[in-house]
């Protein structure tokens, strides 16, 4: 083969990599097509709330396909989030956990953190990103570019996970509805403003289902910690597929000493 | 990462975003401000910190006895503010501006941000599109 043959080869393999990734990158939520017989979920999804901040409940409008609008001021989900079921209780233990929590000071915001995997999906209206190929669909948030992996057809954890922010997920699809079971979270904080804490025995169980019509994907809840939670915390977000793609978050947090604990300064 | 450390670009490209409102989310640091109180600073712009989970203008301005002091007033999430329509050329370096805003509880000089004045009167609310499109 000679040098220019290779070098026309090299050329088409590349630009054929570099046509993928702009279609990935520039792909609209897909919410139609199909991958293996199931919904592909892949695409841009922002979500028709803006997250739980503890005001009233949300008066947004209903998804029309692009980034959030006409909120005005007061709009907010409701305590425990997006459809959430209010407050979550604390057992002795999470109260216990809570004690020293102050959210000025601690919020995971403060160290760019999302704090959890329910929160930060709908925090502050980002637009997420959902790429599904093979046996993985990945997450990507618009909340400090926090990326989770769902790894399809596993049937169980690995033992001695060690615990993350995102933990370990596994995702089944049941019918047209993916299940996604997540445990192996570091412990942390459920709802940042008011300070409900989680362990590292949470479990999380989401199922994500898509309407295509409408191009909405609507994620249910249930997050269990039977150590710092008397009842599982459950909830509903609805996403819609947005025209404007996923942009780095890019945390940089600045706001210094007026959020440190005096005596840390 | 988009910090601004001086622009000479003319005025703000404003209109086509400015559709969408959302309420400013001091999202990790709202009770670290006292909105129970409020400041009317006229400052000096030094910078604009255009980023996220939270922008910030910092300024000069002058202290009770007539000396410059050096300060920061924080704004919603750059993601947030740019759907109301801001760029990081909406605050210039130089600019003279009067902030109105709440004033930090644990470090002076700080304030969440509630609205901009301009010195040509303009107000800017931290809050609101910075401009709407035509009916």
């Amino acid at each position: 083969m000679n040098t220019i043959l290779r070098m026309r080869m090299l050329c088409t393999v590349l630009g054929s990599v570099l046509a993928g990734s702009m279609v990935w990158a520039q792909a609209p939520a897909s919410a139609v097509a199909a991958s293996g017989g199931h919904p592909d979920l892949s695409g841009y999804w922002v979500s028709q709330d803006r997250g739980p901040r503890g005001g009233p409940p949300g008066r947004g409008p209903p998804g029309r396909g692009g980034p959030p609008r006409g909120f005005g001021p007061g709009a907010a989900g409701p305590p425990g989030g997006p459809g959430g079921s209010g407050r979550p209780q604390p057992t002795a233990a999470g109260r216990a956990a809570a004690q020293g929590y102050e959210q000025p000071f601690d919020d995971p915001a403060i160290q760019c953190d999302i704090a959890n995997i329910i929160f930060g999906w709908t925090h502050d209206q980002n637009v997420n990103e959902i790429r599904q190929a093979g046996n993985r669909i990945t997450l990507r948030y618009g909340y400090m570019d926090f990326v989770r992996t769902i790894h399809l057809g596993l049937r169980e954890h690995p033992r001695n996970l060690p615990p993350t922010r995102g933990g370990h997920s596994i995702g089944r699809w049941d019918g047209d509805t993916l299940v996604v079971d997540t445990v192996g979270l570091s412990a942390g904080v459920l709802i940042p403003i008011s300070g409900v804490m989680f362990s590292s025995q949470a479990h999380v169980v989401e199922r994500f289902t898509l309407d295509a019509g409408a191009k909405t994907l609507t994620r249910t809840y249930s997050f269990e910690d039977p150590l710092y939670l008397q009842q599982p915390h459950t909830g509903r977000d609805v996403m819609s597929a947005s025209r404007e793609p996923y942009t780095p978050y890019e945390c940089v947090e600045l706001s210094g000493d007026n959020n440190r604990r005096p005596a840390a300064k | 990462m988009t910090f601004k450390a001086g622009s000479h670009a003319g005025h703000a490209v404003v209109a086509v975003l400015g559709t969408w409102a959302t309420l400013a989310h001091a999202h990790h640091s709202n009770t670290a401000f006292d909105t129970a109180r409020s400041v009317d600073w006229s400052v000096t712009v030094t910078e604009f910190k255009f980023v996220n989970p939270h922008a910030y203008v910092y300024f000069t301005m002058p202290d009770q006895a007539g000396k410059t002091v050096a300060g920061r007033c924080e704004l919603s999430a750059r993601t947030a503010l740019t759907r109301m329509g801001w760029t990081i050329d909406t605050l210039q370096v130089g600019e003279k501006i009067t902030i109105r805003g709440a004033p930090g509880r644990n470090e002076a000089q700080v304030c969440m941000v509630n609205s901009i004045v301009r010195a040509n009167g303009t107000e800017i609310g931290a809050h609101q599109p910075l401009a709407r499109p035509a009916p």
